[in-house]
């Protein structure tokens, strides 16, 4: 189906080599509902398929949205789903949906639209690097063409109107994604996100939980959606993800300098295993794979491009191995199809 | 201090709720927080404790009943939006807001849109209607002792700047 030309698309995940890669990917949502029907969550099945048709209906009236895949929730499969999934396109919520609800991806330009997961309207924006002011631009750009097609939910007091009130007013949730390894290695990490916590901003792993996160990869997003403009929300966003940029910086330069030793044993190990072992679960991937990461960064690591580590930090998700091994693998086999993976990748390039 | 619960073992898990405007505050003991669904190891949202926590409070036999309200539009009753922790229409915001303006205004603090308007929302009868709007956030404000929203939608009424766009500097 189609949904290989999302697949192949390599989405938000490629920057440019000679750019930091501390921050991966902002990601801008925006939150909407119609105003003639009840929220998704309420909604049967047939009101459901109702406000699914009449969104497509003024999708299709929209230029922008010329080039789209829709995928149906009801006409995907498990592990299809799990793609999706894996490329945050569409949430665990989601997944677990069926008629009249699914998600419309416009690969090549970088949004999506998830249609009565927990609202009527997902919109969402993803650009590689720190780019919240552009991928505002463009959802903006697209909100106002499907407002000209169909009434939103709107109150000149709490602004637009979601299902849960943690997202009312802006609907705006701008996140974005950092990779934070030396912050992690240095245990600085606890008091920063409880610090950010005060101020009206989550930090959570990307996978795994707060300090735990997996890949040492974190989110940054704004909680509050109320009161502030768009603008408002975005810059001070942008602000705190250039002062976690300049701690990460910093926290690079004291790991070289205070933990040398620490640091090459840290790299030299992650190398070995992931050179060596035939079988690796999906964390344990992760972990390795940010600290080459991190080595490539440091230019610790040069026999090594940091595009094959974010390459293989996509294709080791459980659904992705299953998809390049087109088969129906259980944990053990796809940890040993991980492991032969990265060994692969990282020995072929060993070898340029 | 012991478990509000089982009234036996330390409380280990302080929460802070707002109910009916007013802050209700829950200590459990572990073994109580686990059964109510409490994952220690997980952070919670502000939605779960705000929402979705209705059954932790100790019944006190002096609270209403809460399937006396429902929304005119689509019917859902407060218990029910309560237990979903998710509102059913545009119009509950409207029919809830009691038990609303607390809650949003605990996790935004704001109790007024500051952001974009669909075009449909453009001025002149928007800012007719909008004045009533900003009276009643004015009231209640208010009467809920927030002087400092109260301050600000003041301010916007007398610069009659309803969006508040301006004040952020965009």
């Amino acid at each position: 189906m189609e949904l290989d030309r999302i697949l192949n698309h390599p989405g938000a995940r490629v920057i440019p080599e000679t750019e930091s890669g501390i921050v991966v990917s902002s990601r801008v949502r925006v939150a909407r509902n119609l105003r003639a029907f009840s929220f998704p969550g309420w909604l049967d099945v047939d009101g459901r398929v109702d406000v699914w048709q009449t969104l497509l209906g003024a999708i299709q009236e929209i230029p922008a949205c010329s080039e789209r895949v829709i995928c149906p929730m009801s006409e995907l499969t498990e592990m299809e789903k799990h793609l999706l999934f894996e490329r945050h396109l569409i949430s665990r919520e989601m997944m677990a949906r069926g008629e009249g609800c699914g998600v419309i991806v416009c690969p090549e330009d970088g949004f999506s639209l998830m249609i009565n997961e927990e609202d009527h309207i997902r919109l969402q924006v993803l650009d590689a690097g720190l780019n919240l002011q552009s991928a505002l631009k463009q959802a903006d750009a697209l909100d106002d063409a499907i407002e000209a097609q169909a009434e939103y939910a709107f109150s000149s007091k709490w602004g637009y109107l979601t299902s849960c009130p943690t997202n009312v007013g802006t609907g705006l949730r701008a996140s974005v994604m950092l990779h934070l390894p030396a912050l992690v290695l240095m245990q600085e990490m606890r008091p920063i996100i409880n610090g950010l916590s005060k101020i009206g901003i989550a930090v959570r792993g990307l996978w795994g939980e707060n300090t735990e996160a997996a890949g040492h990869m974190f989110q940054v997003s704004n909680q509050v959606t109320l009161g502030d403009s768009e603008e408002g929300i975005i810059s001070q966003n942008e602000q705190i993800v250039q002062e976690l940029v300049q701690h990460e910086e910093n926290a690079r330069i004291r790991l070289l300098e205070e933990k040398n030793v620490l640091l090459q044993d840290h790299l030299g190990r992650a190398g070995g295993i992931l050179e060596k072992a035939h079988l690796l679960s999906s964390k344990e991937a992760l972990n390795l794979l940010s600290a080459l990461r991190l080595g490539i960064e440091l230019k610790l690591i040069t026999h090594l491009r940091r595009s094959v580590i974010d390459e293989l930090l996509l294709l080791t998700q459980p659904a992705h191995l299953q998809k390049m091994f087109a088969s129906d693998m259980k944990p053990d086999e796809r940890d040993q199809a991980r492991a032969e993976l990265v060994k692969k990748r990282i020995t072929q390039q060993t070898g340029d | 201090m012991l478990c509000d619960k089982c009234q036996k073992a330390p409380a280990a898990v302080h929460l802070t709720q707002v109910v009916d405007g007013q802050v209700k505050k829950i200590h459990l003991c572990e073994a109580c927080a686990a059964k109510s669904g409490i994952d220690l190891q997980k952070t919670m949202s502000v939605t779960d404790v705000l929402m979705g926590l209705d059954h932790l409070v100790p019944e006190t036999g002096t609270e209403k009943t809460e399937t006396d309200s429902l929304c005119p539009e689509c019917g859902i009753s407060r218990a029910e939006y309560k237990r979903r922790g998710r509102l059913g229409c545009a119009a509950c915001y409207e029919a809830f807001s009691d038990d609303l303006i607390p809650m949003i205004r605990a996790v935004h603090h704001h109790l007024q849109h500051g952001g974009k308007k669909p075009h449909a929302h453009a001025v002149p009868v928007e800012e007719a209607d909008f004045s009533g709007d900003l009276k009643a956030a004015l009231a209640k404000a208010v009467e809920a002792e927030d002087y400092e929203t109260a301050a600000h939608l003041r301010d916007q009424m007398k610069d009659g700047n309803p969006s508040g766009r301006e004040r952020h500097g965009t």
